[in-house]
């Protein structure tokens, strides 16, 4: 795996350090009754990660983990606290500085709420060709309707003529989800983050819009990150799974290793939870003690060490770095 | 008898010149102790079905034509004063999002004593506060819960809040509303465990909604299957969730990625979307999107047809033969 | 298509039913003015403070001028005066909150300022004192009281701008690479619109009765026939030539009440739509 990544070229996404922290005007009452001014909140705290082309990473972690800015962050719909991020070598703050509308080409996001997705006052037609006007793709208006038809053909979305009329609100949660993909993947984009897509989905549907991710990712080689908080799935989508605990990465490596043998304590926590939908498989989960805590008043040493069954009294005093294991395998543990 | 028998129930909205058939004819009875997970997707009717035997449907627009049992008694059509007293003492609810049900300027305390007593009027306040106390700590929550207010709590707490209000006056029937969706899938197992041990130890019966078969699995004895407002399945859980009858609950078998296993089989969806209820298809309801479907399908709606040890499903192919 | 759906929704709500009728009631009489009046409104006669009879139907003034004739006129005065005041509160209110609303920060501060102050000011005395230095016409009337009513408006789009900033659609929109301006008037302001048409159109009553109270006083365009100057000329006729006084101020009220009627019903049709504006279809 290693001589093949050596192989390409640099890699096109480049995570350094990235930081983003909120300052609460509100007060904050902390799970054990303390109250705190102008609480910080870590919202990601130091995320680091590489992407190649054509590679789809899963980050997975519950709520408060910090997945869903890392999303915002990548897309550059907020800007990071500190760290940077390089697409393709070079430092995204720069590039959209330079030509912002560019820039949004090479980033694209599919948000987690299709029916929402679209300005519910303009028809399908109107929603692809302004896309398309703005980057000034097709030389008129014959020529956009024509790729637009020749888009909506290519998923399914047959007659694609009355498509073009119709308004989001008329359309099912699968066919506005794929439109969406579609309208990002118009742009070429070198990297798609899509944010929980089929969380809004019907299980029956999801299939589709999961199966046209990854088809998209590998044929067009684009660079995938798919944010979840559904373990199976995201597993049987990517190459590799990332797994965030308060802001940070505990866990990183190839999708099948961390799900079939995780070694940090909140990564085998969370996979011994996957409940399987045959009745006959037994499982025995993890309990943690607790809530899943927001990202304020994080504690000094490893942050998760307040729920860890293994914690010893050395993990709350000592910052815990990610070590790397070898063979693209990270873990933010000194137990492992 | 069984604890909650329901018979041929529909429900139609009408609205205008529209008439959503929104429940189609069920039929189901659930026996006491027997859990039971109902399981369907948008548009199945679980939330319509859960409306109708607590009364709670617009009197205006709905339409409701059959019959429901609670132990005996007919639910469609109880008068106003009984209403109440079934709610909360034989049949509780817990929502999904327990956190919009409760009034967030009153601490929780308050809010539970009030609805206890509103029911006993008698009780004392201390008698109150005890029952509220006793309570609490049968969901796992700390007794400092009674002084907080609603937004101080987490999501998981919120839940637990939900479920000792519904255990409140020991119903013998206790509906959860897709009650663990919103959490975290390590606070969703606890939860559930708990669920389940206060079943036992209280002598409830659990029906559970869902669109969460992994929920179904681990939790529930028997499953029924609603689309689009007809029970297509029902049986014991390790029967259909293992060797399922029905076309639909065998393709919502092949949506969820499997995780146990060590090989990638592919996932797929169910094609087409769900049919216009207000002018549903001729034949069975299921065949727009049937990969079996065939001429039989597309003129009459399969009736619930029994398969031994109390397996229903209503197809015209299942079992392997074509039933008529 | 889109006009069948409007009568439609007239039709289905009381408010909207009357005061659209009564709206066009009004607009005929000003714009046929010419047409219907049964005399010239301009014109002194002799009959001066004539009692209602089969020449003069609503009575003359103390000039001999008919009644009906002036309040006929004195529609279109309202109605100019009306719209162009709150066409300007509403336009100078959206623009004021939609920016601070989708933009926040520093500009979301001074605006908000702005906002404060204008509250805190008796608008009814500012456009005295403007009346007062740069004369009364009626131009001057209408741009006065636009510059001074944008306030509700602009609260009300202000916070259509916060919310609809969170909505997915808009940061759809900036991730697909549209800027911050285009955003603002492609797909804030027209969504977030309705409840300030509603607002403006009660502001054509205020802004009616602000010129009615500024003729009242003696201070409205004199060139003019203005409804609140036919009830200040009929001030000294109070007991014996009541129906100056009388018909003019019915003509107000009959305005007031159509604007209002107008705006409530528009409020009651557009609430629960702004409610199911992005719910997702789920259950």
């Amino acid at each position: 795996m290693s001589e093949e990544m050596s192989k390409k070229k640099a890699p096109v996404l480049e995570v350094i350090d990235i930081k983003r922290h909120y300052t609460q005007r509100k007060k904050h009452l902390t799970t054990d009754g303390r109250v705190l001014k102008h609480a910080k909140i870590h919202s990601v705290d130091g995320v680091s990660f590489t992407l190649n082309a054509g590679e789809v990473l899963g980050v997975i972690g519950e709520s408060g983990c910090g997945k869903s800015t890392l999303g915002r962050l990548l897309v550059r719909l907020e800007a990071p606290t500190s760290g940077s991020i390089l697409i393709a070598g070079h430092s995204a703050e720069e590039l959209i500085r330079k030509d912002r509308l560019n820039f949004r080409r090479t980033t694209q996001m599919i948000f987690q709420n299709p029916f929402d997705t679209f300005d519910p006052r303009f028809s399908i037609e109107k929603i692809f060709v302004d896309t398309l006007m703005l980057h000034k793709i097709g030389e008129n208006n014959g020529m956009r309707r024509k790729i637009v038809i020749e888009k909506l053909e290519s998923v399914g979305l047959i007659p694609a003529e009355s498509f073009l009329d119709r308004f989001p609100h008329e359309l099912s949660g699968g066919q506005l989800q794929r439109i969406s993909i579609l309208r990002s993947m118009m742009l070429e984009p070198s990297v798609v983050v899509a944010d929980e897509p089929v969380s809004m989905l019907d299980v029956s549907i999801r299939a589709d819009i999961i199966n046209m991710l990854y088809s998209t990712a590998k044929e067009h080689n684009t660079s995938l990150v798919f944010i979840s908080h559904d373990i199976s799935t995201t597993r049987y989508i990517s190459d590799r799974i990332a797994v965030m605990y308060l802001g940070r990465i505990v866990e990183m490596g190839a999708a099948d290793e961390v799900a079939t043998n995780p070694q940090h304590p909140y990564t085998k926590a969370l996979i011994s939870n996957c409940a399987s939908i045959d009745p006959r498989s037994k499982h025995n989960p993890v309990k943690l003690p607790g809530e899943p805590p927001t990202p304020v008043d994080i504690p000094a040493g490893c942050s998760f060490a307040p729920r860890c069954p293994i914690a010893t009294s050395d993990c709350s005093k000592i910052g815990q770095e990610l070590r790397d294991f070898g063979a693209g395998r990270f873990i933010r543990c000194m137990k492992v | 008898m069984a604890l909650l028998s329901i018979r041929d129930l529909s429900v139609t909205y009408h609205s205008g010149t529209r008439h959503v058939k929104a429940l189609n004819s069920l039929t189901l009875d659930i026996n006491e102790g027997e859990s039971l997970g109902i399981v369907g997707e948008s548009g199945s009717g679980k939330t319509t079905f859960i409306m109708a035997i607590l009364r709670l449907l617009p009197k205006g627009s709905a339409e409701i034509t059959g019959e429901a049992f609670l132990n005996g008694k007919e639910l469609i059509s109880l008068k106003q004063e009984e209403l109440s007293k079934m709610r909360w003492e034989e049949m509780a609810l817990v929502f999904q999002k327990s956190m919009n049900a409760l009034s967030p300027v009153h601490k929780i305390g308050a809010l539970m004593s009030d609805i206890y007593r509103i029911h006993k009027p008698e009780v004392s306040k201390r008698d109150a506060r005890r029952r509220i106390e006793e309570l609490l700590e049968l969901v796992n929550l700390p007794a400092r819960v009674y002084d907080l207010y609603p937004h101080e709590l987490s999501g998981g707490m919120m839940q637990r809040v939900s479920i000792a209000l519904s255990l409140m006056f020991n119903p013998k029937l206790l509906i959860l509303d897709e009650a663990t969706t919103a959490l975290d899938v390590v606070t969703q197992t606890q939860i559930l465990e708990e669920i389940v041990a206060l079943e036992e130890k209280l002598g409830i019966t659990r029906m559970m909604i869902t669109h969460d078969m992994s929920v179904v699995a681990s939790t529930c004895k028997n499953v029924a299957v609603l689309y689009a407002g007809c029970l297509l399945e029902t049986g014991l859980t390790q029967d259909v969730l293992v060797e399922p009858l029905h076309p639909y609950t065998q393709g919502l078998i092949k949506s969820f990625p499997v995780f146990d296993n060590d090989t990638h089989q592919p996932l797929q969806s169910i094609g087409g979307s769900l049919p216009d209820l207000s002018s549903p298809p001729p034949g069975c309801i299921f065949e727009p999107r049937c990969v079996k479907a065939c001429d039989i399908c597309r003129e009459s709606m399969p009736r619930l047809k029994e398969y031994g040890q109390g397996r229903f499903a209503a197809c015209h192919l299942a079992g392997g033969e074509i039933n008529v | 298509m889109r006009l069948n759906k409007i009568f439609k929704i007239i039709k289905e709500n009381a408010q909207l039913k009357v005061g659209c009728t009564m709206l066009v009631i009004l607009f005929l009489a000003a714009l046929l003015a010419p047409v219907i009046a049964p005399h010239n409104p301009n014109i002194l006669s002799d009959d001066m403070v004539v009692a209602p009879n089969m020449k003069y139907w609503l009575g003359t003034d103390g000039l001999g001028r008919d009644i009906l004739s002036m309040i006929l006129y004195g529609a279109r005065t309202s109605l100019v005066v009306g719209f162009t005041a709150a066409m300007i509160a509403g336009i100078i209110g959206t623009l004021l909150g939609g920016f601070a609303g989708y933009f926040g920060g520093r500009i979301d501060g001074v605006i908000g300022e702005m906002i404060n102050i204008f509250m805190m000011m008796p608008t009814f005395f500012l456009i005295l004192i403007v009346v007062a230095l740069f004369g009364s016409g009626l131009f001057n009337v209408m741009i006065v009281i636009g510059l001074t009513t944008w306030v509700g408006n602009a609260k009300l789009m202000r916070a259509q701008a916060m919310s609809l900033r969170q909505r997915t659609f808009i940061k759809s929109a900036e991730a697909i690479g549209e800027s911050r301006m285009t955003i603002l008037f492609k797909h804030i302001i027209p969504n977030g619109i309705f409840p300030i048409i509603a607002n403006t159109t009660m502001g054509v009553a205020g802004a009616i009765l602000t010129e009615s109270s500024l003729a009242f006083l003696g201070l409205g365009d004199p060139n003019v026939i203005s409804w609140g100057q036919i009830i200040q000329n009929g001030k000294s006729y109070l007991v014996d030539g009541w129906w100056m006084c009388v018909f003019a101020g019915l003509a107000i009220i009959f305005t007031v009440i159509t604007f209002y009627l107008i705006g409530d019903g528009l409020n009651r049709v557009l609430s629960p739509k702004l409610r199911n504006l992005g719910k997702e279809v789920r259950g």
